[in-house]
């Protein structure tokens, strides 16, 4: 056998990969859609935060979203990062 | 030496997820807001891109690619087009499915009305060997 896999060996790989980037997604500490157009993130927070306590920036290829004070959820600022 | 700095430089980099927006944005069309939710608040944030025909794999350089050979675009709807444009689409989806039905589309139907027209206006005439395009 050689050549183009058969079809259920590539479905079961599509399935997988396709397993594989949902895990990978859903990993992350924000949930983002698109359209071809636009691009939407939902970061869901506790009830007590109010407007003021976030720190978001947005900038033409950077993202900063923040509850003050604490880890970022994102933080794409600054393009060279300080090496240690 | 000065180890205490370089240990407060350390955690930094581990908190940030580094990397940049793989794409440019549109500043000015692009806003955020906090919205009460069932389970708490959700911060939504709405980018507009730049180049609004392509498709993003992420938004963090850093962050895992999706597939985007993969993505499927939802159906834009009728209403959502301007009248011209609407009527547009809708003739052309219908010349489709008549095609389709191996039926006259909308332009051929209007040559054989005309042609039905002109015959009942003109009985002398033979119409026998007429063949429409």
């Amino acid at each position: 056998m050689s050549g183009s896999p058969p079809p259920e060996d590539k479905k079961k790989a599509d399935a997988d990969a396709l397993a594989k980037e949902q895990a990978e997604q859903a990993a992350l500490p924000y949930k983002w859609d698109q359209t071809i157009k636009d691009l939407d993130i939902t970061i869901g927070i506790d009830a007590k935060y109010k407007g003021k306590d976030l720190d978001v920036k947005i900038g033409r290829n950077t993202l900063k979203v923040a509850i003050k004070g604490q880890e970022p959820f994102i933080d794409v600022c600054a393009r060279v990062h300080m090496q240690p | 030496m000065r180890p205490s700095a370089y240990a407060a430089v350390n955690v930094t980099n581990e908190l940030t997820s580094q990397g940049e927006l793989p794409h440019a944005i549109r500043v000015d069309d692009s806003t955020w807001t906090l919205s009460p939710t069932n389970a708490g608040k959700d911060i939504e944030i709405h980018l507009d891109k730049q180049n609004q025909l392509e498709w993003w794999a992420h938004v963090v350089t850093s962050a895992p690619k999706i597939d985007t050979s993969k993505i499927q675009p939802e159906n834009s709807k009728l209403g959502d087009l301007d009248g011209e444009t609407r009527g547009m689409v809708e003739k052309m989806m219908f010349d489709q499915r008549q095609k389709e039905a191996g039926k006259p589309t909308s332009d051929e139907q209007k040559k054989l009305d005309l042609l039905e027209k002109f015959k009942a206006q003109h009985p002398e005439m033979d119409f026998s060997n007429v063949k429409m395009e």
